[in-house]
């Protein structure tokens, strides 16, 4: 089995993002594994394990994200590859149409592994765009998954706690989501072995994609609006509640 | 985000500016570990234990251990984290790889116990316990113990202990009673009592490897007359598998103030004469063997106290910024004035930069310590391995002594900090302050730590390690007066190096006088002028590296860290330490009253 697994580096959920100039942010904050990824890491891993094979590591973004994917191999893949970009936010038809060109040149894939979405600029397109660039069958938000004889069945969330069945034929994508499995942590042994593995780094350019030919373009990043300062009435219980009936009616116009 | 346990810009400071842990991967010996896999390792160890530590801490708190016909079972939570741990390999981080350890630089392994410690203590003392065990099967065992129980030590598959105290011999270990009889197979028969045994019974591992104090018939009394046996409490065969039961014992746990994660257990070994051990190391040689291990025993009680101190700090300092009370101090006039995060408020800073002072030169210290450990292991010559062996010795009971006292006070200021909230069981601080307490107490308490300094390291090498201390200081020192903007604080630390200087002569000096109830009456003040001496000189190591990447230019969000650790080095060295040097006065004045005072003139009767 040869399964690609296309992970992203992305800033921590919980650290606050200023945001910098129009579309760009303060990118000293802490950067992670994207959570939905580490799913998708780990149950390539348990699958190579029973039918052996290789796990490959592809990310697209900036030279940062090698850190991300050695972490990936502190887990137990077995190489990587990165697709260099000098942005963050690359258009999700862009990062698929890479991500494409670079798995087309390392190998043949039996299956492809993503998150269901990044965390950051949430296209959640990936795993559609790539099934579709490889003619590949595919499910994502998928909580279980059981390998047959050349297929595979799936449980996908379809909300309000039901889930539909589905079976596959391989090669397949697979979009991975909290519950597929526990992601491990990296021993100790992993951490040291992870350095010797091989990492390619690829410029997106030599590719052959332009990354100014995007189809959507990011024209501004805002930060969430703070929230209202709250308003303390004064004077006596009667004067208070003819203003609070005043300022529901011509303020908040709900009476 | 706001961090937890401890601010990791300040752990990568200390390794990478500070001491430069990379310098040693120059050696074939640490060849593995560069910056980005000793960034790693942090990182993963932070990750373990912020996801899956640090949620025990409180649930150990909670449930605390429970006690049931002879067994003892942990917090439900340990064991899943036990067996993460083991899974990561974490336990023996700096052994040999050749027995499962990891090679890796004591320096860094002190970072990642940082985060473990500070996670839980109470948990990890499963942990660390096993390992010390661990070490004195490595140094002192046969082939045929190692073979037989290291590795599944050091992987965490058996667990091990200390045995050491009994009911009469605490402090004074001479006075230990559990006896040993040679059989006819070379085995020894084991039987007495011993108590505040950490981790003697637990149910987080199949076998427990017990090293055991005790006399062997017929040898002297005293100190001098103390074997060291191995005593599992499941006996071993030849080819390694379980054998019987071995009785040893454990007869009931302690209730305590704190450290509720942690079963002290009472044993009982041999009630039945079914107790055996073999003889680890030389007959007569168990105290001896003792104090191989005890350096890095009182080390890692010093991690244990600071661990606490640290995550309070964090705690304290995340709670302050959010905590909106009172109206600023120039607006309490203005009515209209919003009250605003109790960091703004100068007696909540006066506390947080203590604690933060304290947390820093603290972590700075212990880091140094491990250090010291990696350049005896890299170097060849032996001169240099003996000055570090001299600094280690020195500093040892600082880094057991002074870090506990002073980590319990910088949790003390994490509970007022929170006021009433910090009160309450509703926050980590008040655990936080109560399992700290007993790192002042076991390992040798803080008043046997005090009189080490006094006692036996002050006049190491005929004095020299602890004015090769002194010197290594002078050599901050003089780098610091070349920085513009620290000359000030270079002479302020300069005055307290010459300063102690004096109080060691003179203290040593009455030590061996006739007036020697004196001098140690004056061993506690004298061991804490000296932290206080190491915290400046710490600090204002910190400042010079930082002071200097400034000059330098730095990024905006490196820029406020430097700025925080020349702000810290000049309010330690303004605030705190003139009142150090008040003490040095006090210990130089020689007052003989608390050894001259009467026992009847305490009053009370």
């Amino acid at each position: 089995m040869q399964i690609y697994v296309c992970i992203k580096h992305v800033p921590d959920t919980a650290v606050n993002i200023n945001v910098v100039g129009e579309c760009g942010f303060d990118e000293s904050v802490k950067f992670v594994m994207n959570p939905y990824d580490e799913y998708a890491v780990e149950e390539a891993i348990q699958i190579r394990k029973k039918a052996g094979g290789e796990v490959i590591i592809v990310s697209v973004g900036k030279e940062a994200a090698t850190k991300t994917i050695r972490s990936a191999l502190a887990v137990g893949a077995d190489r990587g590859i990165l697709v260099k970009t000098d942005t963050q936010f690359l258009d999700s038809s862009l990062t698929a149409q890479a991500l494409t060109k670079v798995i087309e040149q390392d190998g043949s894939p039996d299956m492809i592994f993503t998150g269901k979405q990044s965390v950051d600029s949430e296209g959640m397109q990936i795993p559609y765009r790539l099934a579709a660039a490889f003619d590949m069958p595919v499910v994502s938000d998928v909580a279980a998954l059981s390998m047959g004889d050349g297929n595979v069945t799936v449980e996908r969330e379809i909300g309000s706690g039901s889930r539909e069945v589905i079976e596959m034929t391989l090669p397949c994508v697979v979009g991975a989501i909290k519950g597929l499995n526990e992601p491990r942590y990296a021993n100790m042994v992993g951490i040291m072995k992870a350095k010797k593995k091989k990492l390619d780094q690829i410029d997106i350019a030599d590719l052959g994609l332009d990354i100014n030919a995007a189809g959507t373009k990011l024209t501004e990043l805002k930060p969430f609006p703070e929230r209202g300062k709250g308003k303390i009435l004064q004077g006596s219980p009667q004067e208070m509640a003819e203003e609070l009936t005043q300022l529901l009616k011509n303020e908040a116009k709900v009476l | 985000m706001a961090q937890v346990i401890a601010d990791r810009r300040d752990v990568d400071f200390i390794l990478h500016e500070q001491l430069q842990v990379e310098e040693l991967s120059k050696h074939e010996k640490f060849a593995e570990f560069n910056r980005k896999t000793v960034d790693m390792i942090i990182s993963e160890a932070r990750n373990l234990a912020v996801k899956e530590i640090l949620p025990t801490q409180k649930l150990g708190d909670e449930e605390g251990c429970r006690f049931e016909n002879g067994k003892v079972s942990l917090p439900e939570s340990f064991h899943k984290a036990y067996s993460l741990f083991r899974e990561g390999e974490w336990i023996a981080l700096c052994d040999d790889p050749e027995w499962g350890g990891q090679g890796m630089p004591a320096a860094v392994s002190l970072a990642a116990s940082n985060y473990f410690n500070g996670a839980n203590y109470a948990f990890m003392i499963n942990v660390v316990l096993t390992h010390g065990a661990g070490k004195l099967v490595e140094t002192f065992g046969t082939d045929k113990q190692k073979e037989l129980f290291l590795r599944k030590m050091y992987t965490g598959k058996w667990g091990g202990t200390m045995l050491l105290t009994e009911p009469e011999a605490g402090s004074d270990v001479g006075a230990l009673t559990t006896s040993a009889v040679k059989n006819a197979d070379g085995t020894y028969s084991i039987s007495g009592n011993k108590i505040f045994i950490s981790s003697g019974e637990n149910d987080l591992v199949e076998n427990i490897v017990h090293p055991v104090l005790a006399r062997i018939e017929g040898a002297p009394p005293g100190t001098g007359g103390i074997s060291l046996f191995l005593v599992p409490k499941i006996w071993v065969n030849d080819d390694g598998s379980l054998g019987e039961f071995n009785d040893v014992v454990c007869t009931g746990i302690e209730e305590k103030m704190g450290l509720h994660g942690s079963a002290t257990c009472s044993l009982t070994l041999g009630s039945k004469n079914e107790c055996r051990g073999t003889l680890l190391g030389k007959e007569n040689r168990g105290m001896r063997a003792m104090f191989v291990m005890m350096n890095e025993a009182r080390l890692l009680v010093g991690m244990q106290g600071f661990g606490c101190a640290s995550a309070s700090y964090m705690n304290a300092l995340n709670y302050a910024r959010e905590r909106i009370q009172g109206k600023h101090l120039l607006k309490l006039r203005d009515k209209d004035a919003r009250s605003v995060p109790i960091i703004q408020h100068p007696d909540v800073r006066r506390m947080l930069l203590t604690m933060k002072a304290y947390v820093e030169g603290m972590r700075s210290l212990l880091y140094y310590v491990g250090y010291c450990e990696d350049r005896i292991r890299i170097s060849d010559d032996p001169d240099e391995k003996a000055g570090y062996q001299g600094l280690i010795d020195v500093l040892i009971p600082i880094a057991k002594g002074y870090v506990t006292d002073k980590s319990f006070e910088v949790c003390n200021f994490g509970v007022q900090i929170y006021g009433g909230y910090g009160y309450t069981k509703e926050y980590p601080q008040e655990q936080l302050l109560r399992d700290c307490k007993i790192t002042q107490i076991y390992e040798g308490t803080n008043g046997i730590q005090a009189m080490d300094l006094l006692g036996r390291k002050l006049g190491l090498n005929k004095g020299q390690s602890f004015k090769n201390l002194l010197g290594e200081m002078n050599k901050t020192v003089a780098e610091a007066k070349n920085i513009a903007g620290l000359e000030g604080l270079a002479s302020g630390v300069e005055n307290a190096v010459n300063k102690l200087g004096e109080v060691a002569l003179d203290i040593g000096t009455t030590a061996r006088s006739e007036k020697v109830m004196n001098a140690f009456a004056s061993a506690c003040p004298f061991m804490e002028v000296t932290g206080d001496v190491v915290m400046a000189w710490m600090l204002l190591w910190r400042a010079t590296v930082a002071a200097q990447k400034l000059e330098k230019g730095a990024k905006k969000k490196d820029a406020v860290f430097y700025e925080g650790q020349v702000r810290t080095a000049q309010f330690f060295i303004n605030a705190l330490l003139p009142v150090t040097i008040g003490r040095m006065t006090a210990i130089l004045a020689n007052d003989g009253t608390v050894a001259e005072i009467s026992e009847d003139a305490f009053g009370g009767k």
